[in-house]
């Protein structure tokens, strides 16, 4: 008998809904509030009212309050570094990374002899540890490492080190994320691939259409889902980034005590890390600006996307 | 192709059959021409592959490598090098003992902890996932609809911007001051995956309702219906969700650090290998990081992921891809 | 088991904000079914049958009305809890259980109310039975083995169909008689052992003040003791056999669903239903999904095991056929209203209303708006039938023959005739068909027997007056000439 089960469907939702409303809807609310407290402090839990200067300290408009001089530094840090850092990251890694899972499924998809061993071999990344890909990558980088010998170079890439650049150490970032993303990209186009009728490309044989239009006339426009897909969840990984660099280094800069690989995630994780109770309400700050980004992005991706996407 | 064929159509006066005639030479040669521009694709398409893939596997085999070569030769450090395959007999397994030295890595006990809160979480999220998607799917209540797209929606929202709330409850409520409680800490707020609810839930929509009704009247309640019939039918999903589960908990990074900064001797094994493992050694007055020692303790925690990929592949791949169906 | 129901009413809420009216699925739906009837429910699709079924199941629920199983009204109670068989249409089987699992499915867990017995001592008698048959048994292992790595389970699944046993009680004689060598001597000694044990097992019972009559219950200052208790394994294999039998699936019992043929997996369904002695046993056009050959012979095996199992029967189907070759009583509906209860011949040959006329009977009924003047009825200009009396002088009417009813040859005694200009011909097997049409109806069907050369475009339909149905044009009842 189809009867209502009113309280039956809650009980069963109850687990879930429990666990994300103390740890997921909670937070959402909580973490906006803090980011407006006044002098806010979780170890004591006191505050003294509603504020905009959090958000001034964070972009270094006016300097954070003097007695938390210890953690000056990495707060002006924030609009100095973490913000441009992770749009850098971002903005360069997602596009090569797309572009590059878009021509290896391509061609997966274009073989018969070795199509599952070679969609096999380019998933194994996947499963593997950013931490322990990080590292790896440190050491292929270091000064005496694989990738000097390789092109008989004699540059600091990932030390601590003052002949580290910037750059330099920008450089190996890029090229870890876009290892570590590629995946996970590859393995959903060629999926999308598989799911194209073959007709289509029957047809444009039959029209005689060459391989590059092929390409670009059917295989991206009906690949467009996917890509639409990768294209907002490698914006907001991106925007994400940390693990990766603390994967590949063990400090916050290219050299001791400088702050310029910082990134917005990074930022967040070292403020709650601090154990101090004054910086926690800076971490929200920084959290709130990272959703907004990502808010603005998303949409802006779907208002994009939707003359171009064709299902 | 085309423009011969007019071309030949103009140059001669018997224009029809010579068109007929032009159009099968030329889907001839056409033909030759195309077979010949296909092997020349699929040999540049196999070159890009494989070179593709060498750059790919490097990072795993100079994982590896490195882990097996000496950095110090008779007390003395020599640094690595960088050459790509080393003699048997120059094999230094000492490696692998020396990370398992608990001064330098307490190894077991990350592993115990890790292996704690991974079999305490995935059974949680077995269980929340399967009472959501069981009621997201086969229960009738009011405001179900509205609570899944609610459930959708968190599922939008980055979890970095929960961290710093998250981290004040955790430590309110003093789950931070003990083993147990930091365990607590580390798994509650990934108890609850939406994405894996939302897998369940597709899979659960397929089971015809005829199943339900079938079972209702064989006499059993919506909880037996649950366990021996539904559950047991999307055991391949269940699988999937047990495995993603326990990839991203052993690859657990930034949240387990959060809670342990203050107890790092209850932390997961990948905090421990990355901020807590000692790779130091004092050679000769000055201290030297052993990058060997480091890619020994990588390898250590990418054999478990490899070998369950090895075992599981098809349950990881089809339950990645499925994130990408919906577009 | 008697089913009555009573004014059994379904109604389908509308959304008003969307603008769906209610909809009435049934209404006014009585009926008695005697005990061990099999009744069939027939009509075209949305009429409410299946509908009716669900309720009867109690999946769905009732808007009004009540539902008695004899004397208790069960209108309300839960589907769980009523003791009813459902076949489905596309048979609902659990697609991860075997044959067998699917069969006990109903079974597992329910609880039973039986007296106490000794069960070992019951296992243990059935062993020794066993043994003592042991050169037969041994025929059937040997005949299993070594053909494959499955036969273990043939010849277990073999000796516990032929001695009604456990499979835990034939897979024990298996494991003991699969050596040939030293079976003989094996046998002795387990018959020896376990007739001790039965000895010891009834001291110890002694000792603690029970006593075991002949049929192993046990007694205590001679009253039978009861118990309520969740049905063992045991049991649920020897009511597995039981069906597996009716339904003939012996030898299918380790197989998956997706392993069965459209007609195997049908008939693990009615033993699925049949399992728990259902009170009343209801098939949701369970031939639908047949092709045509078997669904003919499933219907005849429907109705063979209907009749062994004597269980109440409601079978609903669209397929007049099946529902007169096989049911007891047919039921017709119409938009969730009954237009006739009858035994298929009677509603065949006397159907109350146009409805149940024009649904019966393949090819259908050729139907012609008719008026009645004076004494006569007409058809266009057509006088085609004579009544006794001027009563319906001016009445419409619905005239309609038979196909059967109207005849083409010329050497008949029939007066009047309808003409038909060719449409199309066809051959039933038997039987053959025309089609014609005239301005009053455009699809005449005819059918006979004989050979007849068609080598006109226009014919002379003569009418029978004998299959003539006359009903009112205001309603459908029928007008009885």
């Amino acid at each position: 008998m189809v009867r209502k089960d009113n309280y039956k469907g809650w009980i069963y939702l109850a687990p879930s809904l429990i666990l994300l409303a103390i740890f997921t809807l909670y937070p959402l609310i909580d973490t906006f509030v803090i980011s407006f407290l006044k002098d806010y402090n979780y170890l004591k839990g006191t505050s003294s009212g509603f504020t905009l200067d959090n958000y001034k300290a964070l972009f270094g408009i006016i300097p954070p309050p003097d007695y938390i001089s210890g953690i000056s530094g990495p707060i002006k840090a924030f609009f100095q570094y973490a913000l441009p850092n992770t749009m850098i990251i971002t903005f360069v890694t997602v596009p090569i990374s797309i572009i590059l899972a878009l021509i290896i499924a391509v061609l997966i998809n274009s073989i018969k002899a070795f199509q599952k061993f070679f969609q096999t071999l380019f998933f194994t990344p996947y499963v593997t540890n950013i931490i322990a890909v990080g590292m790896v990558f440190g050491v292929i980088f270091s000064h005496d490492g694989l990738f000097n010998a390789i092109f008989n170079l004699n540059k600091y890439w990932v030390e601590s080190n003052p002949e580290t650049t910037y750059w330099n150490a920008m450089t190996v970032i890029f090229l870890d994320i876009i290892w570590y993303q590629l995946p996970f990209k590859i393995l959903i186009f060629v999926s999308g691939l598989q799911g194209i009728d073959k007709k289509y490309y029957e047809a444009a044989k039959i029209d005689s259409a060459s391989k590059f239009k092929q390409f670009y006339k059917i295989t991206v426009p009906l690949l467009s889902p996917q890509i639409l897909y990768i294209s907002i969840t490698s914006f907001i990984n991106g925007f994400k980034e940390y693990q990766a660099i603390a994967g590949l280094f063990k400090d916050r800069g290219t050299s001791g005590n400088s702050y310029n690989l910082y990134t917005v995630v990074y930022f967040v994780y070292d403020q709650v890390n601090s154990g101090n109770g004054e910086s926690v309400r800076y971490a929200c700050c920084g959290a709130v600006v990272l959703f907004l980004i990502i808010l603005v992005f998303t949409g802006l991706q779907f208002l994009i996307s939707r003359k171009r996407i064709y299902y | 192709m085309k423009q011969e064929n007019f071309s030949s159509l103009y140059s001669n006066d018997n224009k029809i059959e010579f068109v007929v005639d032009g159009f099968n030479k030329d889907a001839k040669t056409t033909e030759k021409f195309d077979k010949v521009k296909k092997i020349i694709f699929l040999t540049f398409a196999y070159l890009i592959l494989i070179f593709l893939a060498f750059i790919m596997m490097i990072p795993f085999y100079w994982m590896l490598i490195t882990s097996l070569k000496s950095e110090v030769v008779n007390g003395k450090y020599v640094g690595l090098s960088n050459d790509f395959f080393i003699p048997f007999n120059e094999i230094a397994w000492n490696n692998y003992a020396l990370i398992f030295d608990p001064s330098r890595f307490d190894f077991f006990n990350y592993l115990i902890n890790t292996f704690i809160v991974l079999i305490i979480s995935t059974i949680g999220t077995l269980f929340v996932t399967i009472f959501a998607a069981f009621a997201f799917t086969r229960l009738q209540f009011k405001g179900r609809d509205t609570t899944f797209y609610i459930y959708l929606i968190t599922m939008m929202i980055p979890s970095e911007l929960f961290v710093a709330s998250n981290f004040i409850t955790v430590y309110r409520y003093g789950l931070l001051n003990d083993r147990w409680g930091t365990y607590f800490a580390i798994m509650l707020p990934f108890i609850v995956n939406v994405f894996y609810i939302y897998l369940l839930r597709e899979n659960f929509k397929q089971i015809p309702e005829e199943l339900y009704l079938a079972s209702k009247v064989d006499g059993k309640s919506d909880w037996k219906y649950l366990w021996k019939v539904m559950v047991p039918i999307a055991s391949p999903t269940l699988i999937t969700i047990t495995i993603l589960k326990v990839i991203s908990t052993w690859n657990a990074y930034a949240w387990p650090k959060t809670v342990t900064v203050a107890n790092p001797e209850y932390t997961l094994i990948t905090v421990g290998i990355r901020d807590i493992a000692n790779f130091d050694s004092n050679i000769g007055g000055f201290l030297f990081t052993l990058q060997s020692l480091q890619m020994a303790a990588t390898v250590i925690i990418t054999i478990p992921l490899i070998l369950l990929f090895i075992f599981f592949r098809k349950y990881i791949m089809s339950g990645t891809s499925r994130t990408g169906i919906k577009g | 088991m008697k089913l009555v129901v009573k004014d059994l009413k379904k109604v389908f809420e509308g959304n008003p904000k969307k603008n769906i009216p209610d909809t009435i699925a049934v209404s006014d739906f009585s009926i008695t079914v005697n005990d061990g009837e099999l009744i069939g429910l027939l009509g075209p699709s949305g009429c409410g049958k299946s509908t009716i079924l669900y309720m009867l199941a109690g999946l769905k629920e009732v808007t009004s009305g009540n539902i008695y199983f004899d004397d208790e009204d069960i209108t309300d109670l839960p589907s769980e809890k009523r003791g009813v068989g459902l076949v489905f249409q596309n048979y609902a089987l659990y697609p991860h259980l075997n044959v067998y699992q699917n069969i006990a499915f109903p079974l597992e867990d329910t609880y039973v109310t039986t007296n106490i017995k000794d069960y070992k001592i019951i296992f243990y008698k059935k062993y020794i039975e066993l043994l003592k048959e042991y050169t037969e048994i041994q025929k059937i292992i040997f005949k299993y083995l070594g053909s494959n790595k499955g036969d273990s389970l043939e010849a277990i699944n073999e000796i516990s169909f032929k001695y009604n046993v456990p499979f835990k009680l034939s897979k024990k004689v298996y494991k003991l008689l699969k050596d040939k060598r030293h079976s003989y001597l094996e046998v002795l000694s387990n018959i020896y052992f376990y007739n001790e044990k039965i000895e010891k097992e009834k001291n110890k019972l002694n000792k603690r003040g029970y006593t075991i009559d002949e049929e192993f219950n046990l007694l205590k200052d001679n009253k039978i003791l009861t118990k309520k208790r969740k049905i063992a394994k045991d049991e649920i294999d020897l009511e597995v056999l039981r069906v597996a039998r009716i339904v003939q699936l012996e030898n299918y019992l380790f197989r998956k669903p997706s392993e069965l043929s459209g007609g195997q997996q049908q008939r693990v369904a009615i033993a699925r239903a049949l399992i728990k002695k259902p009170r009343l046993l209801l098939l949701d056009e369970p031939l639908s999904n047949l092709d045509a050959r078997l669904r003919i012979s499933t219907r005849e095996e429907i109705r063979k095991i209907q009749k062994e199992s004597k269980v109440t029967t409601v079978f609903v189907t669209h397929d007049q056929e099946e529902a007169l070759s096989i049911c007891d009583r047919i039921v017709i509906l119409e938009k969730g209203k009954i237009k006739q209860i009858d035994i298929p011949q009677r509603a065949y040959d006397d159907p109350k209303n146009v409805f149940v006329a024009s649904f019966l009977g393949t090819p259908p009924l050729n139907k012609f708006d008719a008026k009645v003047i004076k004494n006569k009825i007409l058809v266009g200009n057509y006088v085609v039938f004579e009544l006794n009396n001027n009563d319906l002088d001016g009445e419409e009417v619905v005239f309609s023959v038979r196909p059967e009813g109207l005849e083409i040859t010329n050497d008949n005694n029939f007066k009047y005739y309808l003409e038909g200009k060719l449409d199309n011909y066809e051959t039933l097997g038997r039987d053959k068909e025309l089609v014609l049409n005239n301005e009053f109806n455009d699809s005449i069907k005819v059918v006979f027997k004989d050979d007849l050369v068609i080598d006109k475009l226009s014919y002379k339909l003569y009418i029978n007056p004998k299959k003539v149905l006359l009903f009112k044009k205001s309603d459908g009842e029928r007008i009885y000439l």
